[in-house]
C-alpha cells in the first residue's frame, strides 16, 4: 500500500529565496507525523504549499496526496479530497457568520464525498455536538469567522472545523501556540478522538507538551528547509532537552527519511 | 445632444402649459424652474459637483415627458418579498393602492388654492432654480404630491416608483413633499423599477419635513432600475428632536445619481445616512450626500459602502457642513469601498467645511481590494473560489444593513443584494 502523502524532493521559494530546500516524506494512513524545527525553518511554509498558498513557488519536486497531484490542484479541490490545514494564525472575516462559513464548507466537502447537503437545522445539530466536544460556547457559530477572537478561541476554532470536516489527512500547525493547560487537554483530546486507521495527521511543534497528549508515530526536525532527522518520540524529548544546536554542528548531513527507507 | 433634448424639452413645455388647468402660482413656479434649466443647461464635468460624472448617456435621448397613453398599472415585479405598494408613482403620476391609516395624500395644487396654507409649496428644501434636476422635475412633475403622515404607522409603507418606456424613451418624475408630524415614527420604502425597452430617465424629488421629535425611516431601493438612469434628489429638515435614517440600496441602473441633502435645523436633531452599492458592468453610481448640522446638539452619520466591479464607477461626495452656533455637534463619515477591477473606479471626496469650536468629526474614505488572505482561508475550507469571492464582497458590503429597523427588512435588503452579487441564497441562509 503507498503512503496517502507521499513528498519527493520538495524544492519551495518566496520571493527568489529557496525556504524549502529538497523535503521528501511519506505520510501513511492512521499515522501521526509531528515536525519540530527552529523558527524559520520553513514548517508553515511546507503546511501553506501542500494546502494551495499560490504565493509560493515550487521548484523542483512532487507531492502526491491519494495518489493525485496534489500541486495541481486548487486550494478547494484539495480540501474536498480531504486535505485540512489548521492554520497558525487563523484569519478574520468581518460579516461572515461562523455558521455560514462552515455549512458552506461542509457541504461543498460533502458533495465531493457524495452526501446530500445538510440544511441549516441539520447544520445546527451536528455542529452543536461537536461543539461540545471541545467545551464552546453556543454563539460560536453566530459570531463572525475569527473576529475578536481570543487566541485561544482561534485555535480551538480550527480544531472544530477539523472535527466538522472529518479529513483524511489533518495539518495542525502550532495547534498548541497560545492554548492554557486545559484548552491543550481539551484540544488534544477532540484530535485524538479522530484519529481513525484512515486518518492521518502532521503535527507542527516547538513544544514536546503537545506530543505527550497527542502522541506521534514518527517526529521529523526540520531545519533550514531540510528534514535532518527523523526518529520516534524520544526525539522529541532529545530537542527538548539539547534543543537544535547539536543538529546544527551535525552540519548539512542529510538523515534518511521514512519514505526513503 | 443637451441642446437637442432642452429644445424637446422647451416644446413640449409650451403645449402642456397651453392646456393646464392648474393654479397660475404653481405654473409660474414651473415657468421659472424651465427658464433656469433652459438658460443654464444640464451640468457637465465642467461643474464641481458632477466632476466625475458625464450625464452625456443620459442626455443622449429624447424623453417625453407628461402622463403615459396607459394608465393600467403594469404587471410589475417590485422587490421580491415586500408588500405590494400602496402607492405608486407611474411615470411620476400616482395611483393609490390602499394608504395606511393617519396617511394623507393631497395634491399641492390643491394646496396653492388654500389660501391659509399650513404646509408649504414643493420646493422649499431644494433649490428649484440652481439644480438643474429639481428645476426639471419641478418644471414637468405631472402631479406635485404631500404626504402628510399625522400618526405612527406599525408598518413600513411601500412606494413604488416605476417609469414605463414601452414605445418611446420616456421622463418619469414623481414629486413629493412629505411631512412627519410631531412625536409619530414611520419608514418609507421607495422601491425603483424601469419598464419597457426604451431608456428612461427617472428623476425624482423627494422633500422630507421632520416635525419636532418626528423619526422617520426611508429606504430608497435602487433595485429594478436595470439599464434605466435615475436621479434622485432627497431632501429633509429636521425640527429639534427628530430622527431620520435613510438608506440608498444601489444595486441596478446604468447612470444613477443619488443625493441626499439633510438640514439638522433644531436642536438635538440626529440623521443617520447609509448606503450600498453594487456596480458592475459599466454602471455608474454617484452619491452626493450634504448634511448641515445649523442647531446645537446634533449627530449625524454616514456609512457608505460600495463595490466597484469590471467597468463601473462609484463616486462620493459627502459634505458635512457646520454652520457657526451649532455647537456640540458630532458629526461622522466614512465611505469605503472595494475595487475589483482595473478598470474600475472609484472616486471619493469628503468634504468639511466646520464654522462651530465644540465639534466632533470625523471623516474617512478608503479603497481596498479583496483580503487574499481570508479568500485563502475559506477555499482552504472546500469553498470554490468564485463563490468565496462573493461571499466576502457580500459581507464587506452589507454592513449598513445591519441598522435596519427590523429583522424581516434586513433579511429581505440582505437577499435582493446577494441576488445582485449572485451569491446562492441557500448557501448563507
Ligand atoms: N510571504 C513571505 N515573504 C517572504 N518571506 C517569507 C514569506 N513567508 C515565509 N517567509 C520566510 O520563509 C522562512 C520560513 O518561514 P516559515 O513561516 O515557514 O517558518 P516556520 O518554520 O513556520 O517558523 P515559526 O516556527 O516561527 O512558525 C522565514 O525565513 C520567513 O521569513
Ligand atoms: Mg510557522
Amino acid at each position: 500500500m503507498s503512503a496517502l502523502l507521499q513528498i519527493r524532493n520538495l524544492r519551495v521559494a518566496i520571493e527568489g529565496k529557496e525556504i524549502l530546500r529538497g523535503v521528501s516524506l511519506d505520510v501513511y494512513a492512521g499515522e501521526v507525523h509531528a515536525i519540530m524545527g527552529p523558527n524559520g525553518s520553513g514548517k508553515s511554509t511546507l503546511a501553506a504549499v501542500l494546502a494551495g498558498r499560490e504565493e509560493y513557488e515550487v521548484l523542483e519536486g512532487e507531492v502526491l496526496f491519494d495518489g493525485q497531484n496534489l500541486l495541481e490542484m486548487e486550494p478547494e479541490e484539495r480540501a474536498r479530497a480531504g486535505l485540512f490545514l489548521a492554520f497558525q494564525y487563523p484569519v478574520e472575516i468581518p460579516g461572515v457568520s461562523m455558521a455560514t462559513f462552515l455549512r458552506t464548507a461542509l457541504n461543498e466537502v460533502r458533495k465531493a464525498r457524495g452526501q446530500e447537503p445538510l440544511d441549516p437545522i441539520q447544520f445546527l445539530s451536528y455542529a452543536r455536538e461537536r461543539m461540545s466536544w471541545l467545551g464552546m460556547e453556543p454563539d460560536f457559530l453566530q459570531r463572525a469567522v475569527n473576529e475578536g477572537f481570543s487566541g485561544g478561541e482561534k485555535k480551538r476554532g480550527e480544531i472544530f472545523q477539523l472535527l466538522l470536516l472529518e479529513p483524511r489527512l489533518a495539518i495542525l500547525d502550532e495547534t498548541d501556540s497560545g492554548l492554557d493547560i486545559d484548552a491543550l487537554k481539551i484540544v488534544a483530546s477532540g484530535v485524538n478522538r479522530m484519529r481513525s486507521p484512515e486518518r492521518s495527521f502532521i503535527v507542527i511543534t516547538h513544544y514536546q507538551r503537545l506530543l505527550n497528549y497527542i502522541v506521534p508515530d514518527v517526529v521529523h526536525v526540520l531545519f533550514d528547509g531540510r528534514i535532518v532527522r527523523t526518529g520516534g518520540r524520544e526525539l522529541a524529548l532529545e530537542l527538548e532537552e539539547r534543543g537544535y544546536d547539536w543538529l546544527r554542528s551535525e552540519g548539512e548531513l542529510v538523515l534518511p527519511t521514512l519514505g526513503e527507507q | 445632444m443637451a441642446a437637442e433634448l432642452l429644445e424637446h424639452l422647451r416644446e413640449q413645455f409650451l403645449r402642456l402649459e397651453q392646456t393646464s388647468s392648474e393654479p397660475s402660482e404653481l405654473l409660474q413656479q414651473r415657468r421659472r424652474a424651465l427658464e433656469a434649466l433652459l438658460q443654464r443647461g444640464f451640468p457637465t464635468t465642467r461643474h464641481e459637483d458632477w466632476k466625475y460624472t458625464s450625464l452625456a448617456p443620459v442626455l443622449r435621448y429624447r424623453y417625453e415627458v407628461g402622463a403615459p397613453a396607459s394608465e393600467e398599472l403594469p404587471s410589475l415585479s417590485m422587490v421580491q418579498g415586500l408588500p405590494q405598494p400602496q402607492l405608486w408613482l407611474l411615470d411620476g403620476v400616482p395611483h393609490v393602492h390602499e394608504l395606511p391609516a393617519g396617511v394623507e395624500l393631497r395634491t399641492a395644487e390643491r394646496f396653492a388654492l388654500n389660501g391659509a396654507r399650513r404646509e408649504p409649496l414643493p420646493g422649499q428644501l431644494v433649490d428649484v432654480e440652481g439644480d438643474a434636476f429639481v428645476a426639471l422635475n419641478t418644471a414637468f412633475a405631472p402631479v406635485p404630491l404631500t404626504l402628510t403622515m399625522r400618526e405612527s404607522l406599525p408598518m413600513p409603507m411601500h412606494i413604488g416608483v416605476v417609469t414605463q418606456a414601452d414605445a418611446v424613451p420616456r421622463l418619469g418624475q414623481p414629486r413629493l413633499l412629505m411631512s412627519v408630524a410631531s412625536g409619530t415614527s414611520a419608514a418609507l420604502i421607495f422601491s425603483f423599477a424601469h419598464h419597457g425597452a426604451n431608456p428612461s430617465l427617472t428623476n425624482a424629488v423627494f422633500e422630507l419635513l421632520l416635525q419636532p421629535n418626528a423619526a422617520l425611516d426611508v429606504l430608497l431601493w435602487q433595485d429594478g432600475l436595470a439599464d434605466a438612469f435615475a436621479v434622485t434628489t432627497l431632501a429633509a429638515r429636521l425640527e429639534s428632536g427628530a430622527r431620520l435614517r435613510v438608506w440608498t440600496l444601489s444595486f441596478s441602473g446604468a447612470l444613477v445619481r443619488n443625493n441626499v441633502y439633510i438640514r439638522l435645523a433644531g436642536g438635538a436633531a440626529d440623521a443617520q445616512l447609509y448606503g450600498v452599492t453594487m456596480a458592475t458592468g459599466q454602471r455608474l453610481v454617484d452619491h452626493h450626500t450634504r448634511v448641515e448640522h445649523e442647531a446645537e446638539g446634533c449627530s449625524s452619520n454616514q456609512l457608505y459602502k460600495s463595490l466597484a466591479q469590471e467597468r463601473a464607477t462609484v463616486n462620493f461626495t459627502g459634505r458635512i457642513y457646520v454652520h457657526p452656533g451649532a455647537q456640540r455637534t458630532n458629526a461622522y463619515q466614512a465611505h469605503r469601498a472595494l475595487l475589483l477591477s482595473t478598470q474600475a473606479t472609484v472616486n471619493a471626496r469628503p468634504q468639511l467645511e466646520i464654522y462651530a469650536d465644540d465639534v466632533r468629526c470625523t471623516h474617512g474614505a478608503a479603497v481596498g481590494n479583496l483580503d487574499e488572505q481570508a479568500l485563502f482561508y475559506l477555499r482552504s475550507r472546500g469553498i470554490p473560489e468564485a463563490q468565496a469571492r462573493k461571499l466576502l464582497l457580500y459581507a464587506f458590503v452589507r454592513e449598513p444593513l445591519e441598522a435596519l429597523p427590523s429583522d424581516a427588512l434586513r433579511e429581505l435588503a440582505e437577499r435582493s443584494l446577494a441576488e445582485h452579487i449572485q451569491l446562492p441564497i441557500e448557501e448563507f441562509a
